[in-house]
C-alpha cells in the first residue's frame, strides 16, 4: 500500500520534472545535483536509522521499498524542481521566500512519509526536519554556485 | 555505538592511503571537474548500495565493528571505493577497450574486485553472517562496470573528454 502510494507519486513528480520546456539546469548539473540530493538525505536517514534512532524504517517490504525509492528518487526530483525553479527567480527578497517554501515542502513530505509509517520519526522534532532541509537547500544553492563558475564561467 | 579502531579501522587506512597514492598518479588523465563529478557519483552509487544491502531493506551484510553507520564507513565510501573507479576508466582508455575485450575487461576486473571483496572479509571490514554470499557479488560488477563506463561517457560528452598523453 505505502509502496505503491509512493511508487504514484514517485513517477509523477519525475514526470512534472521532466516535462518542464524550459529547463534551466544543464544535464550535468541535473546528474550532479541528484546525486547530491540522495547522498545527503541517505545519511540524514542512515544516522536517524542506524545511530541515534531518532527514526524507524519498518521491517516490511512496502514501507522499506517505499523509503529505499524516495531517498533515491523522489526527494532529489524535490530538489530538481526547487532549484530549477530557483534559477529563474531574480529578486533576492523572492529567492528567500521560495528558500524557505521549499524548505517547508521539503518537511512536509518527509512527515507524511513518516505518518504513512514509511520514514517514522519516533523522538525527532519537526524543527530538525525543517533544520535538515534548509542545509539541504542551502547546500545543493552553494553548489550549483560553485559548480556554474566552473563550468560556464558565470554567476546564477 | 560501540566504535573502535581497530584491525579493520587499520585494514581501510592502509588500503585507502595505498589506493589514493596510486590514484594521485593516474589523476592528470582525467579533468578536475569531470573527477569532482565521478567522485560524487560513486559515493552516492556506494552508499545507495550498502544503505539498501547492509540496512535497509535487505539487512543481508554488516560493514566494520556493528549495525550502525560508522565514520569509518563513510571515509571508505571516498577514500576505498572510489580510486578503483578511476583505476577502471584509467584501463579502460588507455587500452582503448571496446567490443569483445569489454567483456574480457569486466571480467578481469570482476575477478580483482571479487578478491578485495574477499580480502575485506578475512581482515573484518564486511561480515557476511547476516546472509550475503561473495559469489552474489560476482554479476554486481559488471552492472557496475556498464554503469559507470555509461556515466563517464555521459561525463566526457558534456565536459570534454582528455585526450591521452604518451607519457600517462
Amino acid at each position: 500500500m505505502e509502496f505503491i502510494f509512493f511508487l504514484l507519486v514517485n513517477v509523477g513528480i519525475t514526470i512534472v520534472f521532466f516535462t518542464i520546456r524550459r529547463k534551466r539546469l544543464h544535464p550535468v548539473e541535473i546528474f550532479l545535483y541528484w546525486c547530491l540530493s540522495s547522498l545527503i538525505f541517505q545519511n540524514y536517514s542512515a544516522i536517524q536509522t542506524m545511530n541515534i534512532k531518532s527514526s524507524i524504517v519498518p521491517d516490511e517490504w512496502s514501507p522499506a521499498f517505499a523509503h529505499l525509492l524516495n531517498r533515491i528518487m523522489l526527494y532529489p526530483v524535490i530538489s530538481l524542481l526547487f532549484l530549477n525553479g530557483y534559477c529563474a527567480i531574480k529578486s533576492r527578497g523572492t529567492k528567500v521566500i521560495y528558500f524557505l517554501g521549499w524548505a517547508a515542502a521539503a518537511t512536509s513530505v518527509e512527515w507524511l512519509s513518516s505518518i504513512m509509517g514509511v520514514f517514522v520519526h519516533v523522538w525527532l522534532k519537526i524543527g530538525w526536519s525543517a533544520a535538515f532541509w534548509l542545509f539541504h537547500n542551502g547546500a545543493l544553492i552553494g553548489v550549483m554556485y560553485m559548480t556554474r563558475l566552473a563550468l560556464f564561467r558565470r554567476r546564477m | 555505538m560501540n566504535f573502535k579502531f581497530d584491525g579493520n579501522e587499520w585494514y581501510v587506512v592502509i588500503c585507502s592511503i595505498l589506493f589514493m597514492s596510486c590514484f594521485l598518479m593516474i589523476r592528470k588523465h582525467f579533468r578536475p571537474l569531470t573527477i569532482v563529478f565521478l567522485l560524487i557519483y560513486n559515493v552516492t552509487f556506494i552508499a545507495t548500495i550498502d544503505y539498501s544491502l547492509a540496512a535497509t531493506p535487505f539487512r543481508l551484510y554488516e560493514c566494520l565493528d556493528n549495525e550502525t553507520y560508522e565514520i569509518m564507513g563513510a571515509y571508505a565510501h571516498v577514500f576505498l571505493y572510489t580510486p578503483f573507479a578511476f583505476f577502471f576508466l584509467y584501463y579502460y582508455d588507455k587500452w582503448t577497450v571496446r567490443g569483445i575485450n569489454l567483456l574480457l575487461y569486466l571480467a578481469g576486473w570482476t575477478c580483482v574486485a571479487i578478491f578485495y571483496e574477499w580480502l575485506s572479509l578475512q581482515f573484518g571490514f564486511l561480515d557476511y553472517s547476516p546472509g550475503w554470499k561473495l559469489y552474489w557479488s560476482i554479476p554486481t560488477y559488471p552492472i557496475y562496470g556498464m554503469i559507470l563506463i555509461a556515466v563517464y561517457r555521459f561525463l566526457n560528452r558534456y565536459l570534454g573528454s582528455h585526450p591521452f598523453r604518451q607519457n600517462e
